[in-house]
């Protein structure tokens, strides 16, 4: 499963980076880089069974009140 | 220029239909007539009324700012720095609303038809077909959704004209019932589906006429109004009241098909809307982030963003929640105040009061 | 190059993986024709499913022995729910049980007076089976039902679905009985079913258990045919089977629920006594409504019905319009009786309403409903019920008078 996802990330990077390099935009390399590893943060662990904290909760938290109201 | 792509008023309605309607159409009714019951009409008719000022909102908003997109709004309003973080906190919402809507669509497919795949694997198809489409960037999207938004339209009427035999009006009966209250409660989910006409803005200055952003905002509102009061008329003849138990209410009028046993099981249609519907949706959505975030960073392309916005959608998308009934609670009862009090309406009334108040903007409406 | 390669294996690969988790192809496949779920002994759910034994359906293939083979193979099997019973079976059937084709869905009698709400869930939960299975409540065990086969249809759940499907008994899909038993103004009604002997089995092996012997025999004759038999309508009240209607005084339910489709009126002749005149219903409609005074309630039906006469006993002419009158005017009271029998039986007897009343009700008085509709089974017990009938004869076939009177 890991091992597949990193083929899916270096996949992505001998995609994009060669072309990139090439033209020599290295503002767009860099912000490629910072969502990659972004992506990379939520989806590795992910893939090795360790349970990330849902990002929609503290919304649900804020709205809880009005939630309830929703659901009498 | 990020987006050299033109798409022209008509292409923008029927964008703006397919954004809203695609997701809307599988458990909205069903949150709707838990609050209003048969009443559910009703309150879709109620929830287009209210979404009518969203709309004038985003386009009036957009008007003032010309070639600027919705995220560019804000640093045109509050300045740089407080505009930066709003047009970022904007980005993180698109992500998690598309993230939301791809979760969504899992669920749908994985509940009602192939119960023994993993949700990550239809994610994971409808991102790369999504990251597929708005490579070719905007105008073909628009192209797209105006090949397929009449297919999707006319395989509904169809469904629910071959429902007919099913349904019975008098199960609209009595009217009014459940009472001011309750149907204002059912009109809000729909509303906040209607508020993501706010997104809209994110795309006038790619339309050919943007002077008519007005008109086609009103236009998409009304229309999507009507579109998804037909559905929630249609099942609810069918099954009445009930329908509020049901996870995908057309879904399950579709299922009830049966003309002399020889026109029945017609599921593989709305599969079809589906699909086509909420790809297009989604794509739209991502379009909008990896646009945004190229536009947020001055990036002179936005290509290359496309694929690590894709895994982050994917890896989110799994995220939002632990199960389906997760996700119908948070897009039930949290979604629409969240929507509602934040992105789709109140921040873009703010910044347009303040706008207004300190003179930013172009002056002529 | 590189990626025209990669795109290449990409292709392959994907053709390779087949694509589908839960990909099962029809050879794979235990075809539900039947469900039926009875009480076991212990509070467990007793499932009984008509599995389609594949190559009995095969057509037009001459078989050896010339004898019939029986199209369907039933088994049961004890779970404490539904999908437990169902993964029970699967240690014995070779294939994975499907009920996408599933035609009926039959409650033993004993489960459905304790209630059938713990037994059809599963039904409406999963995607396979369809909302349009009919639903039915067998006297006796639904096991004993299943257990038969049809002489005309590939098998007897097929069979009893088609007459369903042509207004013999009342028809109730499963999404029907949801309907009515998430409204409080009706309640469930459902057919019932049976075996009864049916003629001559068409080889051996191919006798069928009728559970309480031939019916006006003194001893069950050796090797009988049975048919699954439409015996009339369970009457529930909420999810609890309360009692039965028979077979004419669920015509009289059909008509007025408003589900007329077809149905023979017989009455005596105007001039002959003794004599019958059949009248075969081709149209009809009823339209139900209900009133209230603040005090009472009271429901006017009206009840209009067009048929053919197909059927004289007697000799008197027909084309006298006072005879097609007098006619028409027993018909009506015909009609009346029997919509009367099921009403005062449901009335006074049951003290539920099957009808659909409430639902009237509801309709036009949604204030004082919220008030009424728990206790609505005795409201409806109490009312007073007009109905009114206008019996119409369009036609008399292919002879005005009888073809046999010298004229």
């Amino acid at each position: 499963m890991v091992v597949l996802l990193v083929l899916v990330f270096l996949g992505i990077i001998w995609l994009e980076v060669p072309g990139l390099v090439r033209k020599k935009m290295w503002r767009e390399l860099a912000a490629f880089a910072v969502f990659l590893l972004i992506g990379m943060a939520l989806s590795i662990p992910q893939a090795l069974g360790i349970e990330l904290p849902n990002p929609n909760r503290p919304i649900e938290v804020l709205f809880k009140p009005l939630a309830e109201w929703m659901q009498k | 220029m990020v987006e050299k792509g033109k798409i022209d008023s008509t292409q923008a309605i029927l964008l703006n239909i397919t954004m809203i309607f695609a997701t809307a159409l599988l458990s909205v009714p069903a949150i709707t007539a838990t609050h209003a019951r048969q009443d559910a009409w009703l309150s879709s008719l109620l929830a287009t009324l209210l979404a009518l000022p969203v709309a004038w909102l985003t386009a009036k908003l957009a008007s003032l700012f010309p070639g600027k997109i919705l995220i560019e709004y804000p640093e045109a309003i509050l300045g740089r720095w407080a505009g930066k973080i709003l047009g970022l906190l904007y980005l993180l919402w698109f992500i998690q609303i598309c993230s939301i809507m791809v979760r969504e669509f899992g669920d749908f497919m994985v509940n009602a038809f192939i119960p023994e795949t993993p949700i990550v694997v239809v994610n994971i198809i409808a991102i790369a077909i999504a990251a597929y489409i708005i490579t070719q960037g905007l105008e073909v999207m628009a192209r797209v959704n105006q090949v397929f938004l009449p297919l999707i339209l006319f395989s509904i009427v169809l469904i629910f004209v071959l429902a007919t035999p099913e349904m019975d009006l008098r199960r609209l009966l009595p009217v009014w019932e459940s009472g001011a209250m309750h149907i204002f409660k059912g009109a809000l989910a729909p509303l906040a589906w209607y508020g993501e006409i706010s997104t809209f803005a994110m795309i006038v200055p790619f339309l050919v006429r943007p002077g008519e952003a007005r008109r086609i905002a009103l236009i998409s509102v009304v229309a999507v109004g009507l579109i998804f009061a037909f559905l929630v008329v249609g099942s609810l003849a069918v099954f009445g009241p009930g329908i509020a138990a049901m996870a995908y209410p057309v879904l399950n009028v579709t299922r009830v098909i049966n003309i002399a046993n020889v026109i029945e099981r017609m599921d593989p249609f709305i599969v079809a809307v589906w699909i086509t519907g909420g790809y297009i949706k989604i794509a739209f959505f991502y379009y909008v982030i990896v646009l945004g975030s190229a536009r947020w960073l001055k990036l002179c392309d936005f290509r290359p963003l496309v694929l690590p916005v894709g895994v982050i959608l994917a890896a989110l998308s799994i995220m939002a929640g632990d199960n389906s009934l997760e996700i119908f609670h948070f897009i039930g009862d949290v979604w629409p105040f969240y929507a509602l009090f934040t992105f789709e309406f109140a921040i873009p009334l703010g910044l347009l009061v303040i706008a207004l108040f300190t003179g930013r903007g172009k002056d002529k409406p | 190059m590189i990626k025209k390669i990669c795109s290449l294996v990409l292709v392959v690969l994907l053709v390779l993986q087949g694509g589908c988790w839960g990909r099962k192809e029809l050879g794979q496949l235990a075809i539900v024709m039947a469900a039926g779920v009875d009480r076991a002994p212990g509070g467990d759910i007793r499932l009984t499913v008509q599995l389609a034994r594949p190559r009995a359906f095969g057509g037009g293939v001459e078989r050896p022995s010339g004898a019939q083979e029986n199209n369907a193979w039933v088994i049961s099997e004890n779970g404490e729910t539904v999908l437990d019973a169902q993964r029970n079976l699967e240690k014995r059937v070779s294939r994975s049980i499907y009920w996408g084709h599933n035609v009926i869905l039959v409650f033993g009698e004993e489960l459905a007076r304790e209630g059938i709400r713990q037994a059809f869930n599963f039904f409406t939960r999963s995607p396979t089976a369809r909302e349009t299975l009919w639903v039915m409540v067998a006297r006796g065990k639904a096991e004993d039902v299943l257990n038969s086969h049809s002489q005309l249809e590939n098998t007897s759940a097929q069979s009893a679905g088609s007459m369903l499907r042509m207004r013999v008994g009342e028809p109730v899909m499963l999404k029907d009985l949801s309907m009515m038993l998430a409204s409080k103004g009706t309640n469930p009604a459902l057919p019932r079913v049976e075996l009864t002997a049916s003629g001559r089995p068409q080889g051996p092996g191919m006798v069928e258990n009728i559970p309480q012997g031939y019916k006006g025999a003194q001893q069950p004759p050796v090797g009988t045919h049975a048919e699954i038999t439409l015996t009339g309508t369970g009457i529930f009240k909420d999810d609890k089977l309360v009692g039965w209607l028979n077979v004419r005084e669920t015509r009289g339910l059909l008509w007025l629920k408003d589900e007329i489709k077809r149905g023979v009126v017989t009455v005596p002749s105007p001039v002959e006594p003794g004599k019958k005149i059949s009248i075969n219903i081709t149209r009809g409609n009823t339209r139900v409504e209900a009133f209230f005074d603040g005090e009472s309630v009271w429901f006017d039906v009206w009840m209009k019905m067009e048929g053919t006469l197909w059927e004289q006993q007697s000799k008197e002419k027909l084309t006298n319009p006072v005879i097609y009158k007098a006619i028409e005017k027993a018909m009506s009271r015909e009609i009346e009786n029997i919509a009367r029998g099921a009403l005062n039986k449901a009335q006074l007897e049951y003290g539920v309403d099957i009808f659909g009343f409430g639902e009237a009700f509801h309709r036009k008085y949604k204030r004082e409903w919220a008030s009424m509709q728990n206790r609505w089974n005795e409201v409806f017990a109490g009312a007073q019920v007009n109905i009114a009938v206008e019996g119409r004869i369009r036609r008399t076939g292919l002879t005005t008078n009888r073809l046999s009177e010298p004229q």
